[in-house]
């Protein structure tokens, strides 16, 4: 079932670099949500620890979204998911093929995010523990996310309107379970609180991620039966 | 190799395909006529374990169809008119990583890759993209992507739809050979004179159900043409 899931996850990776149709969009979605906050706070002054962790998450969820759309549209468009579903093995594979390709293109773009929040927002890490705690934060509200999106998402592609589908489903499963933990460890760590004092939200995050990840581990096989 | 009793499937009240009863032997080649809307590919997607049955049993290869798709995958080869290749990769892209899906590795998906790129005539374009290639160039990179882990049936649904001549000789010369090996061919198509050409048993589907099984040796088109016509009129031949 590994196998299977890096195969497809590196096929997914190979595609989306070569065109760039994804990523292209992710990374300008990204740049755009960021400047217009700075924009909006730029007669006030700024607290960048108030401000940054709502317009990262804001950043990382919706242009996530067009990373978890992406993977399946583009199966479902060139019909090449009846190829994936007539590979022997575990059906769960493609999910997880498919949430592996899309956490990596996620963190990269996440990444990207960060450090344009830096430049722009003008903060300053107090150091490596605290980059390296934000960074953990990152991805283990991604995991949930991709997690039970990429489920969402092969649910979504068997649908007429698949790009408003998604977050429609999605967005009222995340906001207590992803995005608040997320946000409210994001502001304190960016407030130079330790990760040990975001304990709390940490736990939360990966109590989500990984009850999203074996649910959808069962359900794949049923969301995607004709 | 493939047995088939009592398929039915239904897409809600509509009865696509209303209890089949077939026997595909080992090395045999069988072609399924019928006419739109008979259910061909319907039952071709349920024995590939792309959909399932509302009641009926089937093995292929010996597998239960619902106890072990997974064992079916392996043993199957499907070629459909849509290619099922990925546009983004190349050529030998697509075939190494449909080869790694199946469990193919080193030098034995190196040999496997370089012998079918060969057979279906395509090493020259193995490094281009399939998005630039021809209709009948992209259906030898499917055939090639089908045989890739050496299955022992193959599933064709109209697999010599948009081919040039050329192509449609390619697909015709490696449809024998894989037979000659002892391989199992189930082919549903619309073109009565290749599948009386091809096949050694000829099946007509008709309203879900098998109308008609015939022995094509010595059978000539028209009497084939009139054999489907009669059934199509409901005089049941």
């Amino acid at each position: 079932m590994a196998s299977m899931a890096l195969q497809i996850a590196r096929k997914d990776l190979l595609v989306e670099f070569r065109t760039k149709r994804t990523l292209n969009s992710m990374l300008l979605f990204s740049i755009l949500v960021i400047l217009a906050f700075r924009f909006a706070f730029s007669t006030t002054k700024l607290d960048a620890a108030v401000v940054a962790p709502a317009a990262l998450w804001i950043t990382f969820i919706l242009a996530g979204m067009f990373a978890l759309s992406a993977g399946f549209a583009r199966e479902k468009d060139q019909d090449t998911f009846q190829a994936l579903l007539l590979c022997p093995g575990k059906r769960s594979s493609i999910y997880l093929g498919k949430m592996l390709s899309s956490f990596v293109l996620i963190m990269l773009v996440e990444l990207f995010s960060l450090a344009a929040m830096a430049v722009f927002f003008e903060y300053d890490f107090a150091g490596p523990a605290q980059f390296a705690s934000v960074l953990v934060v990152m991805m283990l509200g991604t995991l949930g996310f991709v997690g039970v999106g990429t489920l969402l998402s092969a649910i979504a592609m068997n649908t007429q309107m698949r790009e408003v589908m998604l977050p429609v489903l999605l967005l009222p499963l995340i906001v207590f379970t992803i995005i608040m933990p997320a946000v409210t460890a994001t502001s304190r760590l960016l407030n130079n609180e330790s990760i040990l004092d975001v304990s709390a939200e940490i736990r939360l995050l990966i109590t989500f991620a990984i009850v999203y990840i074996v649910a959808a581990i069962m359900l794949f096989g049923y969301v995607i039966e004709e | 190799m493939i047995e088939i009793k009592g398929l039915a499937k239904r897409f809600g009240n509509r009865k696509v395909l209303d209890g089949v009863d077939l026997a595909v032997p080992a090395g045999s080649f069988t072609a399924v006529f019928g006419p739109n809307g008979a259910g061909k590919t319907t039952l071709l997607r349920i024995l590939a374990t792309l959909s399932l049955p509302t009641s009926g049993t089937a093995t292929v290869d010996g597998h239960d169809l619902l106890a072990e798709a997974g064992e079916i995958r392996k043993s199957i080869g499907v070629v459909s008119h849509n290619p099922y290749i990925y546009a983004e990769l190349t050529v030998e892209e697509n075939l190494r990583f449909f080869g790694r899906m199946f469990g193919l590795d080193g030098r034995e998906l190196d040999g496997r890759v370089r012998a079918l790129l060969s057979d279906m005539g395509i090493a020259h374009r193995s490094r281009d993209r399939t998005e630039i290639l021809s209709r009948g160039m992209k259906q030898r990179v499917a055939i090639a992507r089908a045989l890739i882990h050496r299955p022992k049936v193959l599933l064709l649904d109209e697999p010599h739809v948009g081919l040039d001549p050329k192509a449609s000789a390619i697909l015709d010369r490696t449809l024998r050979d894989f037979k000659s090996k002892g391989g199992t061919v189930l082919m549903i198509t619309h073109d009565l004179a290749k599948g009386r050409e091809m096949a050694d048993r000829l099946v007509f589907l008709f309203r879900g159900r098998i109308a008609r099984e015939v022995d094509p040796a010595g059978l000539e088109d028209t009497a084939c043409r009139l054999i489907y016509d009669s059934l199509a009129e409901g005089k049941n031949g």
